[in-house]
């Protein structure tokens, strides 16, 4: 017997999109709870909890998670039960909820990353919402203090549809448990109101039978007075919009109240179908629904790859139509001028398409914030400013962590405790302010809040003890900025939030490693402001063309500082290396034609340009023979077609055809250290 | 699968009906079909015997259905006999179960 199994391809596919429903789910019930504060969520809000929990068991059971469905199924009970409010809402409910949001995430990690489950506290939380359902769901006689008393449940009427499912012929190879689906449907029916009919599409003859391909398509009828979308919602996973038709069978009421009954006798059954498409009774504004589709980033990482591709192109041919009378073809350089603004045009569309809002990283910080602030016995208010500015998906995984790691830090360190505060004169509530805008072609992100400022001396201090050169004379903004050498903490207590020493050095170089800046700013007693300057995209690079021999590099402009053509009498050898002065800073001068082996290129600084860049921490003098343009480059992989060429972060395709590498400035400078280190052994 | 009495003729079905057997289920199903095919004279009603029926999923529960209708196609009366209690439950959840067996596979 040979078993066969479904495309385990197919299964991951659709595994991978409950995976994503799922996280999304578990995002949005998250920012409710978390933002109710001591409210009661209104009705709208306990449907959307309910809903994403409701959402989650469903896609668990199609998929076989059948572990999930313990904890959301207890989870689901509760929020039912409150929702028609049934039960009284308590506020300690939220963070049983959250608690339960948190076991849910960590089986979903299970199930996704292979991460490991705390079985105990899963079993832990689902016991806590079982234990709630049965205490709240028993007799009571009054409402204890504190409690909002129950209102009258609203009158859900319900309502008789008729559902038809044609499902796509390969449900059954996708490992769709249809038969958990239906029993899903029938859950949410009046009882003995639900009817199912499986219904053949074709009798093909049992020769050459795919037995896996499915034929079947299954009509419902049900009563629910739970509505139409609970019934999509159960076919989520398992059911395109055409594949669904519920009808809503108007003259069918069970026992409508006269106000209903004469609201349902008017319209006709109206399909899903025909309310997307907005000729029924009752139709949607055509820009309600939700028109999205989910597309692989890596496809459309190839689209970005190919628009640049087609850019290449087109810069090829405007420079050689350059050369052209403009007289005698005016037409075809009208027609290359029209495809350059088309293909930058093309070039922006495709670019939005990995843009994210950055509400998707700034969405876990309500949580974050509320959690620490109680740790630490602070009352703290966050505002979120911006969400919807958009940025680059791959700098959105990235820029997640620096900016935990400065919520973390302005909690810690910069809010004080609401004693304090009080004794300054200032509100007991602080403020915490996470914002984001978008300025030219960079994202600016700032957290701020209104605390106590920066210690000057105990910077300065700090700075002394941990023997780095530092004078009185100092600005302010200089003084900030020693907060971001390694090891650099004024902490006088070491936390298990922050303080420990690694931190801001680590956040800059994330930042800097994402061609982004950095900057804080501070005053006494009124707080500090951290912002970070990101590109709007890592598949697109401002950078500077320079020359070096007969080749070209690219130099990212978020390094450079500036350039200059140094006298003889600024460049000097200090311990056996070669430095610039730079009004009183001696700069390493790192020789591009030396650690690229070029031939033919300039090798007098003083003949030649050397280029001030920062590379982390230090700043350092790039020798080449010319700067040539400014432009915006395309990154291509080296390492996808070639290999890692050391040294460099990528390349790009000039006008000319001629092939830049983007220069790497951190390794240039271990390359540089290596070859230094080299030659003196070698002596 | 044996001709039994001269108008009835019985199909024993035994096994997992899930999909991760569906080859070795068409298998049984055409081997079945073929002896049905052959049997003379043509039986008047058609057996399907679940005893040996452990498990039914949605595809097995479609493969039985094609071969009801199949029977009809050729003039007989298919019936389904002995049908395990969970076997039941679950074709009658799916919508499987004709009105003859009664469950709640009744006309929507």
């Amino acid at each position: 017997m040979s078993a066969k199994e479904p495309d385990s391809n197919d299964l991951s596919r659709f595994n991978q999109a409950f995976f994503e429903e799922c996280a999304e789910h578990l995002a949005e019930m998250e920012r409710i709870l978390v933002s109710l504060g001591d409210r009661e969520p209104d009705r709208d809000q306990w449907d959307a909890v309910f809903r994403a929990a409701h959402s989650i068991k469903g896609g668990a059971g199609i998929f076989g998670f059948d572990d999930m469905t313990v904890v959301t199924h207890a989870l689901e009970s509760l929020l039912d039960l409150l929702r028609n409010r049934e039960i009284p809402y308590r506020t300690s409910m939220v963070d049983l909820f959250l608690e339960a949001g948190d076991a849910i995430s960590m089986q979903l990690a299970g199930h996704r990353d292979g991460k490991a489950v705390d079985r105990q506290a899963v079993e832990a939380v689902t016991a806590k919402l079982e234990q709630a359902l049965l205490r709240e769901s028993s007799p009571r006689e009054l409402p204890a203090a504190g409690v909002t008393a129950p209102a009258p449940p609203p009158s859900l009427q319900p309502i008789p549809y008729r559902v038809i499912f044609s499902p796509p012929a390969d449900l059954f190879a996708r490992g769709v448990r249809i038969e958990g689906l239906i029993e899903e449907l029938s859950e949410l029916a009046e009882p003995g109101s639900f009817r199912c009919r499986a219904e053949l599409t074709g009798i093909p003859p049992f020769d050459g039978l795919d037995p896996e391909r499915c034929l079947t398509r299954w009509h419902f009828t049900l009563t629910t007075p739970a509505g139409e979308d609970a019934i999509h919602d159960v076919f989520m996973f398992a059911a395109e919009e055409h594949e669904l038709e519920v009808i809503r069978l108007a003259g069918e009421e069970v026992s409508p109240s006269p106000a209903i009954a004469a609201a349902l006798a008017a319209p006709p059954p109206v399909t899903t179908a025909a309310r997307e498409r907005g000729d029924g009774p009752g139709a949607r504004p055509a820009a309600e629904p939700d028109n999205s589709i989910r597309v692989k980033t890596g496809k459309v990482d190839q689209l970005i790859n190919q628009v640049g591709e087609l850019l290449i192109t087109q810069s090829m041919l405007s420079q050689m139509s350059a050369t052209l009378d403009p007289v005698l073809h005016e037409r075809l350089l009208a027609c290359v001028l029209q495809l350059e603004r088309n293909a930058r045009d093309l070039q922006g569309s495709v670019i939005s398409m990995r843009l994210v809002p950055i509400s998707t990283v700034f969405n876990r910080f309500p949580r974050m914030v509320r959690e620490i602030a109680a740790k630490l016995g602070k009352n703290v208010e966050l505002k979120l400013v911006g969400e919807g500015t958009e940025l680059d998906r791959g700098l959105i995984e990235k820029i997640a962590d620096p900016l935990s790691h400065l919520v973390r830090n302005a909690l810690d360190h910069g809010m004080e405790s609401p004693e304090e505060r009080a004794a300054a004169g200032k509100p007991a509530t602080g403020t915490l302010t996470l914002a984001a805008s978008q300025v030219g072609g960079r994202i600016l992100i700032q957290v701020s809040e209104d605390g106590r400022g920066l210690d000057r001396e105990r910077i300065l201090a700090k700075a002394a003890q941990s023997g780095i050169p530092v004078s009185e004379t100092l600005t302010d903004e200089e003084v900030c900025q020693l907060i971001f050498l390694p090891g650099f903490s004024t902490a006088a207590q070491v936390t298990d939030l922050s303080g420990r020493g690694v931190g801001m050095d680590v956040v800059q170089r994330n930042v800097l490693a994402l061609g982004g800046r950095i900057q804080l700013s501070s005053e006494p007693g009124k707080g500090t402001s951290v912002t970070i300057s990101l590109p709007l995209t890592l598949a697109i690079v401002d950078g500077l063309s320079v020359s070096v021999g007969e080749e070209r590099f690219i130099v990212p402009v978020s390094v450079m500082i500036e350039s200059l053509q140094p006298s003889p009498d600024q460049l000097k050898m200090v311990n056996g290396r070669e430095v610039v002065r730079v009004r009183g800073d001696y700069l390493p001068i790192l020789r591009l034609h030396q650690l690229f082996a070029i031939d033919g290129a300039v090798e007098r600084p003083e003949r030649g340009i050397l280029m001030l860049v920062a590379v982390e921490t230090e700043r350092v003098a790039l020798l080449v023979d010319a700067l040539v343009d400014e432009l915006q480059v395309v990154v291509k992989s080296v390492e996808a077609n070639f290999r890692h060429v050391e040294g460099s972060a990528g390349a790009t395709i000039l006008g000319d055809g001629k092939v830049a590498l983007i220069l790497d400035l951190s390794e240039l400078v271990l390359m540089q250290r290596r070859s230094i280190a080299e030659a003196a052994q070698a002596a | 699968m044996s001709p039994e009495k001269e108008h009835l003729f019985t199909l024993h079905l035994e096994g997992e009906w899930r999909i991760e057997q569906a080859p070795d289920l068409l298998q049984q199903v055409a081997g079945g079909w073929s002896a049905l095919l052959k049997a003379a004279p043509p039986p008047a009603c058609v057996e399907i015997d679940l005893a040996k029926v452990r498990e039914i999923d949605a595809c097995g529960g479609q493969l039985l259905a094609l071969l009801q209708e199949q029977v009809r196609l050729r003039g007989m009366t298919p019936r389904l006999s002995a049908v395990p209690p969970t076997v039941r439950e679950r074709l009658a959840l799916l919508g499987y179960l004709d009105g003859e067996t009664g469950g709640e596979g009744g006309e929507p």
